[in-house]
């Protein structure tokens, strides 16, 4: 831990300037970059997740709702310093907005997984803030996918399966074992073949079933 | 965990390249219809800067 005063006053016209950067992903790694200067002196490190780094990923709106996921702890103390940067907490205490902004910070859960991977960007500010890997946030799509059959993760599968590198693809392979998404990989990875050569994209009930495939044990019992 | 490293200039200057591959993948699917209840202020912040429904999708009827 650091002993470095913080300024918070500094911090808060930070997040104001932060706030107002037009491209949502710089936005939103700029404000998840101050809230890192206030949480890092206590051993706190938070990584963005969810739709935002899926759009980080891929620079595509398809799919962008504006709001930060970020994987965090939340102490009291930290809470209190979000209070001091402007940040309100919602009544559940997971969710934070940044009144008269645009800013909606969520803060789903406190660790990643043990062998999760993550980017750190360094920003126009001279900041940096983490984003988790490409990998990871596929393998929590395809997890996703799999356990409920929705369309927004199948189709995030698809969407970061194109143009993966041939290491990503290799550090994909290896991983999914581990978060058991080998089955529903190998389908996503088919779809998106069949796609490439002028097949049809599965509808809603395909994807149901795609998922339910998955799910099954590849050796029955008797 | 591991950390690797890049520079948002870098990103800037790869997000052309990555937006139209990913893009390409899509280019046949109908827009996709968020099915997970969201949790009722993330979804009335989502409403009030304008997100299209079908992201927003259904509101979680008791709060998480």
């Amino acid at each position: 831990m650091s002993d470095d005063p913080i300024d918070i006053e500094a911090l808060r016209a930070e997040i104001a300037r932060a706030a107002r950067v037009e491209n949502p992903a710089e936005r939103a790694l700029e404000i998840v970059a101050v809230i890192e200067s206030v949480a890092a002196p206590l051993g706190i490190h938070p990584v963005v997740v969810g739709g935002m780094a899926v759009y980080f990923w891929t620079a595509s709106e398809k799919f962008l709702t504006h709001d930060i996921d970020v994987v965090m702890e939340t102490p009291d103390v930290l809470t209190g310093r979000l209070r001091e940067l402007g940040f309100v907490r919602t009544v559940n205490g997971r969710h934070w907005t940044l009144p008269d902004t645009d800013i909606y910070l969520e803060a789903p859960s406190s660790h990643l997984d043990a062998n999760a991977a993550v980017m750190e960007i360094e920003l126009t500010s001279g900041r940096t803030a983490r984003v988790l890997s490409r990998v990871d946030i596929l393998l929590d799509r395809l997890d996703e996918f799999q356990a409920t059959g929705h369309e927004i993760p199948a189709q995030q599968a698809i969407f970061m399966i194109a143009g993966l590198s041939e290491e990503q693809s290799q550090a994909l392979n290896r991983r999914a074992p581990e978060r058991e998404v080998t089955k529903i990989l190998q389908a996503v990875r088919k779809i998106a073949a069949d796609l490439a050569a002028g097949g049809e994209p599965p509808d809603s009930g395909e994807l149901h079933e795609i998922a339910r495939a998955a799910l099954k044990p590849e050796y029955p019992s008797e | 965990m591991t950390i690797e490293k890049m520079t948002i200039e870098q990103w800037r200057r790869e997000a052309p390249e990555l937006r139209a591959k990913s893009e390409k993948a899509l280019e046949r699917f109908k827009p996709a219809r968020r099915q997970k209840p969201r949790h009722p202020a993330e979804a009335e912040f989502l409403r009030r800067i304008g997100t299209p429904e079908r992201l927003i999708g259904p509101t979680a009827t008791e709060p998480e």
